[in-house]
């Protein structure tokens, strides 16, 4: 199952929702959707999902278009919206078994199908609740089994942490987790980038309606962070270190903080490696020497320029 | 249809709209409140009348009759107004963007939905009738109206409430802002309290005469099947035209409305003709070629705000024979389909028009069918084919305005620029002129009635019927140029009319079906 965007563009009047976006990804990818508010994440997910027609431009689910053949292209999507159910009049044993039935489960199938998702959400204990009744976690949990009673090979969940408190959040985080192992192509949008790290192997990074970039998280930080960061603990003077430093070829930027000596580095991994052992010729007593990862924290604010529309 | 049959009975499942629609119907307080009302108003209206009939000396020989004339306006109250409103009312809401319920992407598909949406109000609707049915039943006990006459007033109200629900679900369907919605609804909302008030008026003629004595004449079958007629093509069209509306963009939605309009307009001509000759009279043709005039107008205006976009979905349909693809181009979505569809229905009815008024058909037809030469045909008005073609002509000169300026100076902007252009254009120059005269203190009822060529209002409101010819002739002209302004564009629609190539992607039919 692969989800490709192709040239999608989404006008509301004169207003540029989606300029041209292009990206993919595929079965066990978790694509992070991240940018600022505005920035067009809510439109391209409902235009995957067949909620909005594109003005231009198409995505295709595994070749099938969801302009040209909506009906067809929904039968592989799960859709969680940003905002949850609250209906008063409807329990959520009721809920899932009417999806279930919308999508075409029947007899014995269906209860099968409504079972597992209840069993898999964890909300069997408040089968007979009517929704408006329960916590936000716990509408984000039926909200996440609606869109898999039909066993979707795509899910889009669109800011689906908005609201949780921490312990809900580390459940959805979790249950994410075990869908990613099912060979499910995932797109989440969320305005909490620690947490999509800890997820996502993928991202697309947008703003004011453009694609700034997209890609496996590794060649997204590669493009986004050409110089690799490191952190070193010195015994003794860290300003000696710091102006040896500055004097060294491919160190750019380096500087003294709390401590420690923070330098970016030009080259390929073994740069650092060159580093160390010359330091330690130098007769510098390294007490520490460690590479600082870039998360999508980082990679956002390197790429972004910040400002909605 | 998905319904029970003898090889499907243990397995078969109701639609799950119609269950989810009515496990919250039942637990709905609009519901439920409704019933305690409807239910408290008739026992104390039946209270009310009872405890009255005591204190009167005279005994009152027609009680049941004038309590039958109070439950009627309100369970018909309930059955236009209320149970449409709360079925419409819901499906509005979940029509609009910010819903929760994605209902929308679920793979159930538009028919299903309106046919879910429409079983549950009528579900509803019967649930009501079944609790007025008794109290109704009792009036005959009470003297001054029969049985038949209840249960013929209480079906009559019954497909009429079938028929407002039908008419609300389409309303809801409507792709319009809430506000755009209210303002239809408020008009069609009176239209429903019109009907509430002809439904009495009609129901105390009818306890008046009595229907029993009349079941068995033609004078009771005659109208009561025509609007049985009427009222059935105007729920299928509201039907299919709401499963239109909520079908994909990229469907062929327009070929079961013009399929199912072409069928109709076929039916009722041979309806409105056999009522002629039996009733030795053109009007009913006469009131049929109005009506078909009304709804082509109508048409033409929808026809211009198609766009001229054809989906790679529905390109892909079009039948690659090229006599196959001729008849294919009048059914298919696209402005220059619609509009050739339109034309050539509205030009069929010009000719049946000129046919039966002009040509004598009624009276030869009277002539095969009776075997008696020489029957008068009462014919209604000699300018009814001049008066109607006018209307269609001005209609069809200003929808082709409407697409021209679209097309050439407001492409940017949505199809439907085109058809608010061709209302726009008419209702411009029924006004600036008069307004005019206004200002320079020279509009008067007179000056209204005069020739004001190219007003399509002023065909309605000539002192002289002579001058429709004038307007005939001004709305051919018209025509004319605006075909030949368009003449380019719908060339360029024909040839473009021509089936796309199937891509080697995986194709839906490969999905099972759900």
């Amino acid at each position: 199952m692969k989800v490709q965007v192709r040239g999608l563009h989404k006008r509301f009047g004169k207003t540029v929702a989606v300029d041209n976006f292009t990206f993919s990804f595929d079965n066990g990818h978790v694509f992070g959707f991240v940018g600022p508010n505005g920035a067009g994440k809510t439109t391209t997910m409902r235009v995957i999902a067949t909620l909005e027609e594109p003005t231009e431009g198409d995505v295709l689910i595994n070749g099938i278009s969801v302009r040209e053949e909506p009906e067809y292209a929904r039968r592989s999507v799960g859709y969680v919206p940003d905002s949850l159910p609250a209906h008063n009049d409807v329990t959520v044993h009721e809920y899932l078994d009417f999806y279930a039935r919308a999508y075409g489960l029947q007899g014995a199938k269906r209860r099968e199908a409504v079972g597992a998702v209840e069993e898999f959400t964890g909300v069997t204990g408040i089968l007979n609740k009517h929704l408006k009744a329960l916590s936000k976690g716990m509408k984000q949990r039926v909200t996440l089994g609606r869109a898999l009673i039909h066993n979707p090979d795509v899910l889009i969940l669109d800011e689906p942490a908005a609201g949780l408190d921490p312990r809900a959040r580390v459940e959805l985080r979790e249950l994410l987790m075990v869908l990613a192992t099912q060979n499910k192509a995932i797109l989440i949008s969320s305005h909490i980038l620690t947490e999509l790290t800890e997820i996502c192997n993928g991202v697309v990074i947008v703003e004011r309606g453009k694609l700034l970039e997209s890609g496996t998280v590794a060649d997204v930080l590669k493009k986004s962070t050409p110089h690799r960061a490191f952190a070193i603990r010195v015994l003794g003077e860290a300003s000696t270190l710091v102006k040896e430093l500055l004097q060294t070829p491919h160190v750019i930027n380096a500087r003294e903080v709390g401590g420690e000596v923070l330098l970016e580095l030009e080259g390929e991994e073994s740069a650092g490696c060159e580093l160390l052992s010359a330091l330690v010729g130098k007769g510098f007593k390294i007490a520490e020497f460690k590479q600082s990862k870039a998360n999508l924290e980082d990679i956002f604010m390197n790429v972004t320029k910040g400002g909605v529309q | 249809m998905n319904l029970p049959t003898l090889t499907n009975w243990r397995t078969w499942e109701p639609n799950p709209i119609v269950v989810k629609e009515l496990r919250q119907a039942v637990r709905s307080w609009a519901i439920t409140g409704m019933m305690l009302a409807f239910l408290t108003i008739l026992f104390f209206v039946t209270v009310g009348f009872l405890l009255g009939q005591s204190f009167n000396v005279n005994p009152n020989q027609a009680l049941g009759r004038d309590i039958f004339q109070v439950f009627l306006p309100i369970l018909s109250v309930v059955g236009f107004f209320f149970i449409p409103i709360y079925v419409g009312g819901r499906l509005t809401a979940e029509r609009q963007e910010g819903n929760v319920d994605m209902l929308y992407i679920t793979t159930l598909s538009p028919a299903r939905i309106i046919r879910g949406k429409l079983f549950c109000g009528i579900y509803i609707l019967v649930l009501f009738f079944s609790v007025v049915a008794p109290f109704m039943v009792f009036t005959n006990l009470l003297r001054g109206i029969d049985l038949p006459t209840v249960f013929v007033l209480l079906t009559i109200a019954f497909l009429l409430s079938v028929l407002s629900l039908q008419a609300a679900i389409f309303l809801s369907c409507l792709p319009a802002s809430k506000g755009l919605k209210i303002l239809v609804g408020v008009p069609a909302g009176i239209f429903m309290m019109s009907l509430v008030g002809m439904m009495t008026a009609m129901s105390v003629d009818m306890m008046r005469e009595g229907i029993g004595s009349r079941l068995g004449t033609w004078t009771f079958w005659g109208p009561t099947l025509s609007a049985l007629f009427i009222g059935l093509l105007l729920f299928g069209f509201l039907h299919l035209a709401a499963i239109a509306l909520i079908s994909p963009a990229s469907a062929n939605r327009a070929l079961p409305l013009r399929a199912y309009t072409t069928v109709a307009w076929l039916l009722t001509l041979v309806v409105a003709i056999g009522l002629a000759v039996e009733n030795s009279s053109a009007e009913p043709v006469g009131i049929w070629a109005g009506l078909v005039t009304a709804a082509m107008i109508l048409a033409l205006v929808i026809s211009v705000s198609e766009g001229d976009d054809q989906s790679i979905r529905i390109r892909r349909t079009i039948p690659t024979n090229s006599l196959k693809r001729a008849g294919a181009f009048f059914f298919y979505s696209g402005s220059a389909g619609g509009l050739a569809w339109t034309v050539l229905l509205g030009l069929a009815t010009l000719l049946l028009n000129i046919v039966v008024f002009e040509g004598g058909l009624l009276e030869s037809v009277t002539g095969h069918w009776t075997g008696m030469t020489g029957r008068h045909i009462y014919h209604p008005s000699d300018e009814i084919t001049v008066t109607f073609s006018s209307l269609f002509l001005y209609a069809l000169a200003y929808s082709l305005f409407g697409l021209f300026i679209h097309r050439r100076f407001q492409r940017h902007r949505a199809p439907i620029f085109a058809g608010l252009c061709s209302v726009a254009l008419p209702a411009l120059w029924a006004i600036v002129p008069n307004l005019v005269l206004f200002f320079v203190n020279q509009l008067s009822w007179d000056a209204l009635q005069e020739r004001q060529l190219g007003n399509v209002f002023n065909v309605f409101a000539l002192k002289d019927h002579s001058f429709v010819f004038d307007h005939f002739f001004c709305a051919v002209f018209l025509v004319a140029i605006g075909a030949a302004l368009n003449l380019r564009w719908f060339h360029r629609q024909l040839l473009a009319f021509q089936p796309a190539a199937r891509p080697a992607v995986k194709s839906p039919s490969t999905f099972p079906e759900q």
